[in-house]
């Protein structure tokens, strides 16, 4: 028999840097997660790793953000951080419970000089957002409502949508280029599902 | 033809029916299996001002689907028509 498998929340995400003292000094110092973990460690598994620390900060309720500084190791060109949507879409995102923790946050960011990108009231969470040293980008939000049961089954909808509406399109050798061809084939989705409905 | 917007029934989308409901030649419909349905013979028209939508809610204001088509979506103005 297979049991049922389930996760347990974030134990840790972890991204490269180059930046060692300004790192620590920004994740440990100036957000004041603490340092709770470090390994120090010889290259080893492939023959081309080189020697390595990788340390964890604690972000709360478990979770930590982790990072590799790789000794003796040029930052690839293709590791650089690029500040536009689709670099930024690999971001951490951590949450806070309350207007005022916000707006905490955000007053001890800008009180140590950290620039604030912007502040947006998205469906289900306020964040605002901003960069650590390596310019990979951060975000601190808090619930607005919570998620609900109708949630998950507009986005199965959504998602279905978008996967037939692309399966339709890659058969005329087209893509998805646009958001509105998925709002209407989700609309088509809606309305068999209204039909269907008691 | 129709131009219909099923706007799901959570808080974040509620200004948008609220809106459809002081429209003329617009039909609203409670919610049925969690969706409004909003419906007009030709058009529908928004104004994101009005609702006081913020740019995210505003750029993801059809995301619970439509039937028809758009003919204009710009940063305060949303015209949905029939299709022909």
């Amino acid at each position: 028999m297979t049991e049922a498998v389930r996760l347990n929340g974030v134990h840790h995400t972890a991204r490269p840097t180059w930046k060692l003292r300004e790192t620590i000094e920004f994740y440990r110092d100036m957000l004041g997660l603490p340092l709770i973990h470090a390994v120090s460690a010889r290259g080893w598994g492939s023959a081309d790793h080189p020697d390595f620390l990788h340390f964890f900060f604690d972000s709360g309720a478990g979770s930590t953000i982790a990072f590799f500084y790789y000794l003796g190791h040029e930052q690839p060109d293709h590791l650089i951080h690029r500040p536009k949507f689709d670099s930024d879409a690999v971001h951490t995102a951590w949450r806070v419970e309350t207007a005022a923790e916000l707006a905490a946050w955000r007053g001890k960011l800008e009180g140590n000089g950290v620039q604030v990108l912007f502040q947006v009231a998205h469906e289900v969470v306020e964040s605002f957002y901003f960069r650590d040293p390596n310019g990979y980008f951060l975000e601190i939000g808090r619930p607005l409502r919570p998620l609900t049961e109708l949630d998950a089954r507009d986005a199965r909808l959504t998602l279905q949508a978008a996967v037939e509406e692309e399966d339709r399109r890659r058969a005329r050798s087209e893509e998805l280029g646009d958001i509105e061809s998925v709002w209407r084939a989700k609309g088509t989705l809606v309305a068999q599902a209204l039909v269907r409905a008691p | 033809m129709t131009v219909r917007v099923y706007i799901p029934d959570i808080p974040e989308f509620l200004p948008l029916v609220k809106a459809a409901e002081t429209m003329s030649g617009c039909a609203v419909r409670a919610p049925r299996d969690g969706y409004w349905t909003v419906e007009a013979e030709h058009e529908l028209r928004f104004s994101r001002k009005s609702l006081q939508l913020g740019p995210a809610i505003w750029n993801s204001a059809l995301s619970g689907g439509f039937i028809g088509r758009i003919v204009e979506y710009g940063r305060d103005e949303m015209v949905i028509e029939s299709e022909p």
